[in-house]
């Protein structure tokens, strides 16, 4: 019983772990794809530029904003969404390669 | 170069020219109690949390769906962001990075009618935490900064302050 009592409760803890879901955004052709994300407070984005020019994360919405700074062609990166609501994702460089995100808590 | 052209403007009032150009913008003076501390941006890359000001009567043209008017000065300003003992970033209620009071650079950008840049009436300028201005060679041309900017010019040069203003308006 005391061992089923603590798988259960490893189960559980493993379970709300588990719910955090990691989208993927590529930027090939200096479009973000998918152009749109709605996802759930803790998930997160993994932003890869597999296009042959730099591009970025940019944010400029009021109480999201954010930069992740330059990626070169094959980097990586990680956005973890912490703050609820809808923003607009922008390339600095690219003016017109644009998304967005809905995050619910 | 970007600041080639020195323009030529007449005062109306006094009939001098007034010639504009290279490290004409200035720092302004209590700028964080005078002007709108519209916006916070989170720079994760650089544990940075970059602090947007703008004087109150641009915001006020802007918000009535005016042109920024002449003497448009936006202010970003550094502050290192607070990290832990494992030098991870630390992050309020809200998510957000939670920034230092000491202020890193500062850049400044001003509009004015009587200069003519790369970037229409923009130019640009870098300040130290003493409010000097910056002796780097980006500073002598601030090339970075007109470049960058240029990929903005539906918003007159500008990365978050008329997005800023549009999201306002709803």
């Amino acid at each position: 019983m005391k061992y089923f009592i603590i798988f259960a409760l490893c189960t559980s803890a493993f379970a709300g772990a588990a719910q955090a879901e990691e989208f993927v955004v590529t930027m090939s052709g200096a479009d973000y794809s998918p152009a749109s994300v709605t996802a759930s407070l803790g998930d997160t984005i993994r932003f890869v530029n597999d296009d042959g020019f730099d591009h970025n994360v940019f944010v400029p919405t009021a109480s999201h904003a954010l930069d992740l700074g330059k990626q070169e062609p094959g980097a990586e990166a990680t956005l973890v969404l912490r703050t609820p609501g809808v923003f607009d994702v922008e390339c600095v460089f690219h003016g017109n390669m644009q998304m967005k995100v809905e995050v619910s808590s | 170069m970007k600041r080639t052209a020195i323009a030529l403007a007449l005062s109306a009032t006094a009939g001098t020219v007034v010639m504009a150009g290279p490290d004409e913008v200035k720092l302004p003076q209590d700028y964080q109690k005078n002007f709108v501390n519209y916006l916070d941006v989170d720079r994760f890359d650089r544990k940075r949390v970059r602090r947007m000001y703008v004087n109150p009567e641009a915001l006020e043209a802007a918000t009535k769906g005016q042109p920024l008017p002449d003497g448009t000065i936006l202010i970003m300003e550094d502050h290192d962001a607070m990290l832990g003992a494992d030098e991870t970033l630390q992050f309020d209620d809200n998510g957000r990075l939670i920034p230092q009071d000491a202020v890193g650079n500062i850049f400044v950008m001003e509009k004015n009618a009587a200069w003519s840049t790369d970037n229409e009436n923009w130019d640009y300028a870098w300040y130290g935490a003493d409010g000097k201005p910056s002796t780097s060679e980006f500073a002598k041309t601030m090339d970075g900064c007109f470049a960058c900017h240029a990929n903005r010019t539906e918003r007159d040069y500008t990365f978050t302050f008329w997005k800023f203003v549009e999201d306002q308006s709803g």
